[in-house]
């Protein structure tokens, strides 16, 4: 091919880009607008060549108030800074559209910058819907703002009513305002009991919350694992002696002082507790273990023979307020938060949390707890 | 002195609350005087010097904090003790009322038989 036979080749390939080219000096007087770029902004090319980019294809500022007029100004003097660059342009019917543009310094022999070539495609779109996903996101954290506030004042309002409730009972526990007959110790247990349950939902509902907004921090301590799993029993003891649940320990050599959160860490084994003795019929056994995995960490189990858990039913033991369904989970009462939390709060530790069960064989929870936390 | 009975402060707005801490206290040997807002327990206080108080955080009027500051700030009071006493018990609640000075922060709702262990302890008794 010819040398101008090339030029004609390269002059088309420019032309008929589906791309806005154009070249500007560094006045920002147009000197080169492809037909794309006529077609674009509604500017024939003896309209547009020798006339200024702003008051054309640049308003003075943008819808935002951005100084556009400053901005092309600025790109004469660093056009190094501009290499690529997104703004608002306008077309000469007046609509905007949002541009990328990629700005290329063209040089004379000395090495001046004489021109800078600009290719520019149309991002509108883009632009939009970055903008919309903006405003979402501002509208879910608002929710969210509104939501944080609404728990905390709904755990307030809650609280004080239930100070009576617990307090009064309490009192009245004690015999210390005149003996009760039987049944109404067993009455005043009942109410004693729940007012004590709905505290702890709205423990868990709250930390539940944190945990799904990311604002649950981990409070780390130092503390003896193996005492905090040899106490754990007290939790259960009452429930298991009348139900004639036989208790056993086995805590591995080696477990001993671990970093973690402890309120976090006993809320764990409270619940697994509580469950194991909710879901295990009389006369059965439940178990605690605890050993160091070769991988750093350690090792809890707890265990049952109770009434198990179907393989059809495992998705929904992690699930928030999810019971299965059976004859016996019906007798007790539960909310079905107990272990999901306690996922998450392995979880934020960096641990795992299983289980493995056969329907009326009997369920082990197993949960990992790394040595070094944080 | 030793067996004379100790005296408590409780600033409480809301009636079910107080008569609970006054009669958990009353029936575990101690006085109590009881005042509903924090103005009215600035008074009392010209006027006794009780042994120990339990102060309410969320009150009309005057809230906790501010009744704390004005006890503060008398030196008839300086080994008197405070504890909060709150229904909020989010971190930033806790940890504002640490940051106020006061001598503890008692939860809603209250262990009973802790809040009087608590108390025994602030008397040395
Ligand atoms: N050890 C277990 N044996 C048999 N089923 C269990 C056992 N642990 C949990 N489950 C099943 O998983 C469900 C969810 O447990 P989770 O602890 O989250 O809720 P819950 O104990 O019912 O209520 P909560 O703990 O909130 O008071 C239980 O309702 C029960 O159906
Ligand atoms: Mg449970």
């Amino acid at each position: 091919m010819s040398r101008d036979e090339l030029d004609i080749q390269y002059r088309d390939i420019v032309e008929n880009a589906n791309s806005i080219i154009l070249r500007m000096d560094m006045n920002g007087d147009v000197t080169y607008f492809n037909r794309f770029a006529q077609n674009f902004f509604g500017y024939r090319q003896e309209e547009i060549l020798g006339k200024n980019v702003v008051g054309t294809i640049v308003a003075p500022t943008d819808s935002s108030g951005r100084d556009l007029k400053a901005m092309i100004d600025d790109m004469a003097l660093h056009p190094s800074s501009y290499v690529s660059n997104e703004n608002e342009n306008v077309m000469k019917n007046g609509r905007r559209a949002w541009i990328a543009w990629t700005n290329k310094s063209i040089l004379d022999e000395d090495g001046r910058v004489r021109e800078i070539l600009c290719i520019g495609n149309d991002i509108t779109r883009l632009k939009e819907a970055e903008e919309e996903i903006i405003k979402a996101k501002e509208a879910a954290e608002s929710a969210n703002k509104a939501k944080s506030s609404f728990l905390a004042n709904m755990s307030h309002e809650l609280r004080t009513p239930l100070n009576a409730i617990i307090g009064f009972s309490e009192l009245m526990k004690d015999d210390s305002v005149g003996p009760l007959t039987d049944k109404q110790k067993e009455y005043l247990d009942y109410v004693w009991e729940s007012g004590k349950h709905l505290l702890s939902l709205i423990n868990d509902i709250l930390d539940l919350s944190k945990v799904e907004a990311g604002k649950m921090e981990l409070e780390l301590s130092e503390f003896d694992l193996k005492e905090l799993l040899k106490k754990s029993f007290i939790f259960i003891q009452e429930k298991a002696v009348k139900h004639g649940i036989a208790l056993s320990a086995d805590i591995k050599e080696g477990i001993g002082t671990v970093k973690a959160d402890q309120r976090k860490v006993k809320q764990v084994i409270f619940n697994l507790l509580s469950n194991a003795v909710k879901f295990t019929p009389d006369g059965g056994k439940i178990g605690i273990t605890a050993e160091k995995t070769g991988k750093g960490e350690i090792l809890v189990c707890v265990s049952d023979t109770g009434i198990g858990i179907e393989a059809k039913d495992s998705g929904r033991v992690f699930s928030e307020f999810e019971q299965i369904d059976s004859e016996y989970s019906r007798k007790y009462a539960g909310t079905g938060l107990g272990m999901p939390l306690s996922k998450k709060f392995v979880e934020l530790h960096g641990g795992k949390m299983w289980f493995e069960s056969e329907k009326g064989k009997g369920t082990h929870f197993y949960f990992t707890l790394p040595l070094n936390v944080g | 002195m030793a067996d004379e009975k100790k005296t408590i402060l409780i600033i409480e707005d809301e009636p079910l609350n107080m008569r609970l801490t006054v009669d958990l206290l009353e029936i575990n040997g101690f006085n109590t005087l009881s005042c509903c807002d924090g103005i009215a327990a600035l008074e009392t206080l010209k006027k006794t010097i009780p042994d120990l108080i339990l102060l309410d955080i969320n009150m009309p009027k005057m809230n906790g904090y501010e009744v704390h500051e004005n006890i503060r700030k008398d030196s008839r009071l300086d080994r008197v003790k405070v504890l909060a006493l709150s229904a909020s018990v989010m971190k930033e609640d806790e940890e504002r009322i640490r940051k106020a000075g006061f001598n503890d922060f008692i939860p809603k709702p209250i262990d009973t038989k802790g809040l009087v262990k608590k108390i025994r302890e602030y008397l040395s008794i």
